[in-house]
């Protein structure tokens, strides 16, 4: 390396110190956010919760406490005042969103208002790729959005977590040919599915994120009462499945399209139960 | 035109419908929705830009028309909102169709004619009214009279040195000048070298000037020999102060071109660690 080189790299490495010291940060954006959670915080789950599931999709985490590693708010289209949050617990492989994220619905510009708490996991996801296979799920009289849903083994084996164990999806099964679930909306057999974006930050100044579009709705079934509910005589917990189509339209600030359909899904968290640090 | 499994499906669940639900067995059997996954007519899954871990769903044709998995419309109307959240996304989903059944009848009811695009519910992922061009802005381009004509002083350098223009114009005062032609358009007044006649057409050759004033600077020659050193010393000064204008301005735009150089360098030096927010909730 010559003198000139090297005086020149030391030079620009002098002068990325001090501009990097004078250049201009933006602030957090993760605020407002129930629980004041934020990104890079944690919360803490009670395993049991999952542990004590029978029959249900959902697998136990492996830590009770968990990174909150990206945070997203899900405008509904049909009423922008609803204020539905995501803490993410985790979002997959290159951000791609097959993970867990822990849903909060809480009150109208008031995030102490806790209406609906949920735990989802991340099941499987299509590709439609046709116009027909997408018309599906964009509300166009059939598909998604009808009074029900059934899961057969085909799609139990596309469950990673279920198919590494054998035999668990056809205990999951139990003898029928599908898993039912009901629609979580009334409306009769068919209603239009739920549409909603979604903008999620990955980090706590919202440089790195994702923004899209959903088509979404939920599926609940309820599920064989556990010993708790047995002793008492109550229902099972309910099992939600979250069907939603998603079309994602940037990420990290650059166009990048992409679509799939997801499948998640959750059961309900008890706020008692919950810390988030 | 080739009608699909999928095409027949929908036709079959809109007469089912209609039927009110008569044969939601039927449909769950003959459509590709009960079938679940025989809804689907691609061979193979495209790879997105994301990538799966977990087992994308390959998606093939199968012409099996019994499949339990999927979506159904059981036609006993048990859907019922379940959980708070789904009781509240209904409530605000069936609040906002009403709404808009509202407005279209309305609007149908003024005759507007934007009555048509009111209903168009969830069908449509996202339609947009077709940008029309603007109308390209008219203006008139301004319009610049020419200036009068000014006498125009031009010298000639007859030295077979060109060297750099700048050092040129900074040592011209001190170095002898060989030949200086001074042309105006009225009076002309023509000095010229040795070689007059040669000069006095070098510049004449790039001038519409020199030409106008051809006729009367020859006439001048003649009786312009004997005032040759005193226009020597008459035009000396104006050509040098002009050029130490031009140099000055030269120097200042240099400078300010390096300033402004500088501090651009240093802007993109910062905003290659200037954090952005592109996203918020």
């Amino acid at each position: 390396m010559g003198l000139f080189n090297l005086a020149n790299r030391v030079a620009s490495k002098k002068l990325d110190d001090l501009a990097r010291e004078h250049a201009h940060q933006t602030g957090r954006v993760d605020t407002g956010l129930p629980f004041g959670a934020r990104v890079g915080g944690l919360i803490q789950l009670v395993l049991a919760d999952f542990a004590l599931l029978e029959g249900s999709l959902l697998y136990t985490p492996s830590a009770a406490q968990q990174a909150i590693v990206a945070a997203s708010r899900l405008h509904i289209d049909a009423d922008e005042d609803l204020s539905i949050y995501r803490l993410y617990t985790s979002t997959g492989v290159d951000r791609d969103g097959q993970g867990a994220f822990l849903q909060i619905m809480t009150g109208k510009d008031r995030p102490q208002d806790i209406r609906d708490l949920a735990y989802y996991q991340f099941l499987f996801r299509e590709y439609p790729t046709t116009p027909e296979e997408q018309d599906a799920y964009l509300g166009n009289g059939y598909g998604l959005g009808a009074d029900h849903y059934d899961m057969d083994s085909d799609e139990l084996g596309m469950i990673s977590h279920v198919a590494k164990r054998d035999g668990r999806a056809q205990a999951l099964l139990a003898g029928a040919e599908a898993i039912g679930f009901d629609r979580d909306a009334a409306g009769g057999d068919y209603i239009r599915p739920w549409r909603a974006s979604e903008r999620r930050i990955d980090d706590a100044l919202g440089a790195k994120g994702v923004e899209k579009t959903l088509s979404f709705m939920q599926y609940v079934r309820e599920l064989p009462a556990g010993l708790a509910q047995s002793t008492t005589g109550a229902h099972g917990p309910i099992e939600r499945l979250w069907v939603a189509f998603e079309h994602v339209t940037s990420m990290d600030g650059r166009p990048a399209s992409a679509a799939w359909v997801d499948y998640f899904a959750g059961v309900a968290i008890d706020p008692a139960h919950l810390k988030v640090f | 035109m080739r009608i699909t499994r999928l095409q027949l499906a929908a036709a079959l669940t809109a007469i089912a419908l209609v039927a009110g639900g008569a044969a939601p067995a039927a449909f769950a059997k003959g459509s590709g929705f009960s079938g679940g996954r025989s809804s689907f007519s691609s061979s193979s899954s495209s790879s997105r830009s994301y990538s799966s871990p977990s087992v994308s769903r390959s998606v093939s044709y199968d012409a099996s028309p019994a499949r339990a998995s999927g979506f159904v419309s059981t036609g006993t109307g048990r859907a019922a909102a379940t959980t708070s959240l789904g009781s509240t996304l209904s409530a605000a989903h069936a609040s906002r169709d009403a709404a808009t059944t509202l407005n279209a009848r309305q609007s149908s009811a003024s005759g507007s004619s934007n009555a048509g695009s009111a209903g168009s519910g969830y069908g449509a992922t996202g339609s947009y009214a077709a940008g029309t061009n603007a109308p390209a802005p008219s203006y008139n381009a301004p319009t610049y009279s020419a200036p009068a004509p000014v006498p125009q002083t031009v010298v000639v350098h007859q030295s077979g040195n060109d060297g750099f223009f700048l050092g040129w114009l900074l040592g011209h005062d001190s170095a002898p000048r060989e030949t200086v032609m001074v042309q105006q358009a009225t009076p002309a007044t023509v000095q010229s070298g040795p070689d007059g006649s040669s000069g006095y057409q070098g510049a004449q050759a790039g001038f519409n000037a020199p030409a106008q004033g051809a006729a009367p600077a020859s006439s001048a020659v003649s009786g312009g020999e004997r005032a040759t050193p005193t226009l020597q010393q008459a035009v000396k000064p104006p050509g040098s102060a002009v050029l130490k204008v031009v140099v000055w301005l030269l120097g200042i735009g240099g400078a300010a071109w390096l300033v402004v150089s500088l501090f651009k360098g240093w802007a993109a030096r910062k905003a290659r660690f200037t954090s952005k927010t592109n996203y918020r909730l």
